[in-house]
């Protein structure tokens, strides 16, 4: 990251995340993912990975290790490693060999980087087995028609490929539960599994259909209680890479602090703080964010594990945008090591910079481009020659603004101002008057034009097929009349 | 009302009149058939009929009719009405046909050159100034609303004037502009106009036609 | 050769009008109309044409005395000239040399607006032979119905002629007035107005009827032709808004299934108009139904992939697409059309700056938009026309120093200038509302032809026969091949 400013604009910030090294194309991460640039970074991010990976849980400590050691080019030796030893913790074999192939890139002298060959054939050996016992298991239960028994076969067999890592047969597996299910607790544990499965699959789709589905299923209030943190934070994910900023920062606003450790499978309530954090910054107005957010009671347990962004959201809300900016500039480096945000930081930063910009020139109806490129681009100001000449980054990112219609307001090169539209009021009025007169006028003439020529039964006739019929009805009632 | 028929004398006089641009032109227009009819009466179209100075001058006089009037898209289709043959042998007409290509694509220099330089025939003179100086105000005008500072040379230019002795800071060209109200400022060298503002003229309808012909028959008695 | 004298003793008695009511006054012309048609369908006729002479002192008569008996004269003239003359020598600007010719002229100018409504017959024969040229039958037209609101097979032809004759601005006065009504079924008029046909009638619509013979038999062709041919010359005369709401009438007319060539042709034409007018692909009238458009937009394609590139503002795009679609546009006509596209493309560039920019220089005029000369001064005089020519509201501030750059200034006119706007904006609303009060009439007039439900049925039925009846009205689709004439001069 060393390799950009900090603060160029979200055109550099958008482009700054490939920038860093050159862009690799991107194994997909379980088979489903599609390909996209991987990203490099080359600072030191200002979390300890081991305590960091500390608070999740099941396969996704791999994943996430695995992505900071893909990404992070000082850490990815010891993360990779201690990927390998998550993997070899497991029965999945693909990801242990993943994990060694990428180790073997970065270093290929360690001793982690020999794929262990005895290892892994032991675990096929045994997976093998325990596919074909389970299977034959529940080949039993079926036969003796006791329905919890078939479900319990189902969700062993289920759990069992989702451990090898065959998330399709794991999938199938769960779904199959559902003829068996008698609870509602089991067809919710039943989709919460499937849930699990579809983050994992990156099927975010199917996320959300889930997630509709148990709060279906759940009828009592108390269960509702109980699932509401787990669904509404699956929610809001597959709601943020969908890129629905603003519906993702509601879910995840309301998720209830009750979440706690319950999903660390998935998220933890620092993601929660984190994710919603951004997306409302990215997507709400002041007021919004501070009514909904710092004045929201139940999430600000949430704001409290991450404070930067509590203080962040605070700058945005009193104008203060260039701390707000460079809070977020310094948390840049973590966010594109978490295996969710990555894809999303330049997204959501080049958001909420124009939104900052926006907010500045609200009050003012000409600013100086000086004072605007000392908030927003203060790094340039120092190195430019002309730091908001007609070629400067800042002044190209305002022009591109105003072209996209995202800020309404002109640049004055000639006084280095940008001018809000304060538009002549009455030639606007004129102007637009005339013009719908005008309009007016001609449509009015048209649809005289066409009373006239349906009054006189003078359509245009249809085509002289092959003897079509005379309509009958008056309107248009005529036989074959020569097209032209 | 009779129009008395088209000759050359009642062409000159109409030129030299003084007669607002819209009648000028509808006179001249209902001259057309009859123009049009000289021309076919010689038999066949193409070969030039009638009196080819009659017409020559007719079509001249109109052409600039049409430009005092604002009408360049419609000049243009006048010269594609004109007998082809004519066009193409007459030089006044060619001269026309050289103006309208300046017009067209709004070389100033060349539109001055081409009306001060190219040689005229003698009763179209009136018209050729009268349209001269309706270029020359118009240009004027326009400058006046489009530059807020503008170089003595360039605004010389775009008046015909010796943009030369101009940019030598010729006070004389200056004196001109400063008469119109615009400010020189000698220190930068620039000339800073006052837009100069016309009540826009609405469409004259093309009545009015009685009233111009009692004033040629007063100037003509 | 008695029977000059005959008319002539029979129209002066149509001098005296004073006194009379409508309806003894609407009597009196009907049996002169009698009279003359049948004195005239007879061997009468056959000598007074051999004998041309003999018109000259009578016509004194007929014509210039302050009441006319119009059908006389129309009978008298009407078999002249179609012996001497072929038809293209006459059309347009060939003006007829027959010794009727000028007569016709004065009277088409002169005629009586009242008395011709009993004539209709004659009077087209007269006006639509083509001998006749555009300027008399504009005057004709507009005697007949000032509001021009009654669409007749006579607009059709006249814009035809003006367009052939590339007598274009000859066709303002008859196309700035908009065409809102077709004749009605004759049943209907005299069963809803007890008028006489000499009374005085708000609108051209209550004589301008189908029996009134005062217009040919329509056909759906008549008209998106008409519009076409209008849209044509405004095209000439680069007005492009009237050029574009021309050729958005015809792709918007009612159709029953199929659409007409016509309306393809226009809309080609529609689409590169509104790139000059609007520098956009616009939307099409409102109500053209959106499977009409689908259609077009198949149809068309090369001229939406045209629209599309000029949208996207690359000019290489645009031009290759110019280049590998020439041959559509040539055969199209309409390559002058896509040239002047192509021309205009930086101007549209350089007035889009305004949403962007309040001041910059020349130079910075260049990075914003290419493809213009490369040199500030080249780029200072495209963009000073198009300043004073008003297309674009900014101004130029020259600087001090030769060598640095000229400032274009988008704020707005300064103060001054103001005045001229105000009253040229004056000038233009007064003409939208004229026009708008011209609509409102015309909108009346199909509110009451329309309330009378039944016979609003009626006249719907009558309208089937009708149209079924002009299927034998081919020929004018002949003419189609008509241009305006659209190569341009560069610049």
């Amino acid at each position: 990251m060393d390799t950009t400013l900090p603060d160029a604009g979200p055109a550099q910030a958008s482009s700054s995340a490939a920038q860093g090294v050159g862009i690799v194309p991107n194994e997909a991460t379980n088979g489903t993912g599609v390909a996209a640039p991987r990203i490099k970074v080359d600072e030191p991010p200002k979390f300890e990975v081991e305590s960091y990976i500390a608070n999740y849980t099941g396969r996704t400590r791999f994943h996430r290790l695995y992505l900071i050691g893909t990404t992070s080019t000082l850490l990815s030796t010891d993360v990779l490693k201690a990927a390998v030893a998550e993997a070899k913790s497991g029965k999945n074999v693909e990801l242990y060999e993943k994990a060694v192939r990428a180790l073997s890139e970065v270093a290929p002298t360690e001793p982690e980087a020999f794929l262990d060959s005895s290892w892994v054939q032991e675990v096929q050996r045994s997976v093998r087995a325990q596919t074909d016992r389970l299977e034959q298991e529940l080949r039993g239960y079926k036969n003796n028609l006791i329905k919890e028994s078939i479900r319990m076969g189902n969700e062993d067999l289920g759990n069992h490929y989702y451990e090898t890592g065959d998330l399709v047969a794991a999938a199938k597996a769960y779904s199959r539960m559902r003829d068996y299910c008698t609870t509602p607790n089991h067809i919710a544990s039943m989709l919460f599994k499937l849930i699990n499965v579809s983050v994992e699959r990156e099927d975010w789709l199917n996320v959300q259909s889930n997630v509709h589905r148990l709060r279906n299923a759940l009828s009592k209030p108390e269960d509702q209680a109980r699932d509401q943190p787990k669904m509404m934070a699956a929610m809001g994910l597959s709601l943020m890479h969908a890129r629905s900023y603003l519906d993702a920062a509601n879910s995840f606003l309301s998720v209830e602090p009750t979440l706690a450790d319950t999903f660390t499978e998935v998220i933890t309530p620092n993601d929660i703080a984190v994710y919603g954090g951004l997306c409302a910054l990215a997507s709400m107005d002041r007021n919004e964010l501070q009514r909904r957010v710092l004045e929201n009671n139940s999430f600000r347990n949430f704001l409290e594990l991450e404070p930067h962004i509590r203080r962040a959201i605070g700058f945005f809300c009193n104008s203060k945008f260039r701390p707000c900016l460079d809070i977020l500039e310094a948390y840049r480096v973590d966010y594109l090591l978490d295996i969710h945000l990555q894809r999303h930081v330049a997204e959501l930063y080049s958001l909420i910079r124009t939104k900052s910009i926006k907010q500045y020139l609200v009050p003012f109806s000409r600013v100086t481009l000086d004072s605007m490129a000392t908030i927003f681009a203060p790094n340039v100001v120092g190195g430019e020659a002309q730091p908001t000449g007609f070629k400067s980054p800042f002044v190209q990112e305002l022009i591109k603004l105003i072209k996209a219609g995202v800020l309404d307001a002109r640049i004055d090169l000639e006084k280095g101002v940008l001018v809000s539209n304060q538009t002549d009021l009455r030639e606007e009025v004129q102007n637009n008057t005339l013009e719908s007169m005008m309009a007016f006028n001609e449509e009015a003439h048209i649809r005289l034009l066409h009373a006239a020529v349906l009054q006189a039964g003078l359509q245009v006739p249809a085509a002289p097929k092959e003897g079509r019929r005379p309509r009958m009805d008056h309107r248009d009632g005529k036989g074959d009349v020569g097209n032209f | 009302m009779e129009l008395p028929p088209l000759s050359t004398a009642q062409l000159e006089q109409l030129a030299a009149s003084n007669l607002p641009p819209s009648q000028l032109f509808e006179i001249l227009s209902r001259y057309e058939s009859d123009a049009c009819l000289m021309v076919a009466d010689s038999g066949h179209p193409d070969a030039s009929g009638g009196d080819p100075q009659l017409l020559s001058l007719f079509y001249s006089s109109f052409f600039f009719a049409h430009l005092l009037t604002n009408q360049v898209p419609e000049a243009r289709a006048l010269t594609q009405r004109m007998p082809e043959t004519l066009r193409h042998q007459d030089p006044s007409l060619q001269n026309c046909l050289t103006l309208l290509r300046a017009v067209w694509q709004t070389q100033h220099a060349q539109v001055y050159e081409t009306l001060r330089n190219l040689p005229w025939p003698e009763p179209l003179y009136p018209l050729v100034r009268r349209y001269e100086s309706f270029f020359q105000d118009r240009t004027l005008i326009a400058v006046s609303t489009s530059y807020e500072a503008i170089r003595p040379a360039v605004a010389a230019a775009y008046l015909g004037l010796d943009s030369q002795a101009a940019e030598k800071g010729d006070q004389s060209i200056i004196q001109k502009f400063t008469d119109c109200g615009w400010t020189w400022s000698p220190e930068s060298q620039l000339l800073h106009p006052v837009p100069i503002t016309v009540p826009s003229t609405e469409e004259q309808p093309s009545t009015g036609i009685r009233d111009a012909m009692a004033m040629l028959g007063s100037r003509a008695s | 050769m008695a029977a000059i004298p005959a008319l002539v003793t029979a129209s002066t008695k149509l001098h005296n009008t004073t006194g009379l009511t409508d309806e003894s006054h609407d009597c009196q012309i009907r049996d002169h109309v009698a009279y003359c048609r049948n004195l005239l369908s007879t061997k009468a006729l056959s000598s007074i044409s051999r004998d041309e002479s003999v018109l000259d002192p009578h016509d004194r008569t007929l014509i210039q005395d302050g009441i006319l008996s119009s059908i006389s004269f129309f009978s008298v003239c009407k078999s002249k000239p179609s012996r001497k003359r072929p038809m293209e020598h006459c059309l347009g600007i060939y003006y007829p040399r027959g010794r009727l010719w000028s007569k016709a002229v004065r009277y088409l100018e002169t005629f009586n607006p009242v008395q011709i409504r009993y004539a209709g017959q004659e009077f087209r024969q007269l006006i639509e032979y083509p001998l006749l040229a555009t300027r008399p039958i504009r005057e004709a037209i507009l005697r007949l119905d000032p509001s021009c609101a009654v669409f007749t097979s006579t607009h059709l032809l006249f814009v035809q002629l003006c367009l052939r004759a590339k007598a274009y601005a000859c066709a303002l006065p008859v196309l700035d007035k908009h065409v809102c009504h077709f004749p009605a079924p004759s049943s209907r008029a005299s069963s809803k107005s007890s008028l006489a046909l000499c009374a005085k009638h708000e609108s051209g619509l209550s004589f301008i009827t189908d029996s009134s013979a005062l217009s040919a038999t329509l056909t759906y062709k008549d008209y998106l032709l008409y519009f076409l041919y209008g849209g044509m010359i405004y095209m000439a005369l680069k007005e492009w808004r009237k050029a574009f709401h021309f050729l958005g009438v015809v792709i918007s007319m009612p159709t029953v299934g199929s659409i007409s060539m016509v309306m393809v042709e226009a809309y080609k034409k529609w689409v590169l108009v509104g790139l000059l007018a609007n520098g956009k692909l616009s939307s099409p009238p409102n109500n053209t139904p959106s499977h009409l458009v689908k259609l077009y937009q198949s149809i068309a394609k090369p001229y939406v992939s045209l629209a599309q590139a000029f949208e996207r503002g690359e000019m290489q795009t645009l031009v290759a697409e110019v280049d590998a679609a020439r041959d559509i546009w040539i055969m199209d006509r309409n390559m002058g059309l896509v040239s002047q596209v192509v021309n205009t493309f930086s101007a549209h560039a350089l007035v889009r700056l305004r949403k962007t920019f309040a001041a910059l220089t020349v130079a910075e005029v260049l990075e914003q938009v290419p493809h213009l000369p490369a040199d500030p001064i080249a780029t200072e005089s495209v963009i000073a026309p198009l300043i004073m020519s008003g297309a674009m509201n900014a101004t130029l501030v020259h600087s001090p120093s030769h060598t640095s750059d000229t400032m274009l200034r988008l704020s707005g006119k300064p103060f001054f200038s103001q005045v001229s706007h105000e009253s040229h904006m004056q000038v233009r609303f007064r003409k939208e509302g004229q026009l708008m009060t011209a609509l409102m009439g015309s909108l009346e007039e199909t509110n009451r032809a329309m309330a009378l439900s039944d016979e609003f049925v009626d006249a719907s039925s009558k309208g089937q026969a009708w149209t079924t009846a002009s299927e034998v009205n081919q020929g004018v689709g002949d003419d189609f091949g008509l241009d305006m004439d659209e190569d341009i001069m560069g610049g």
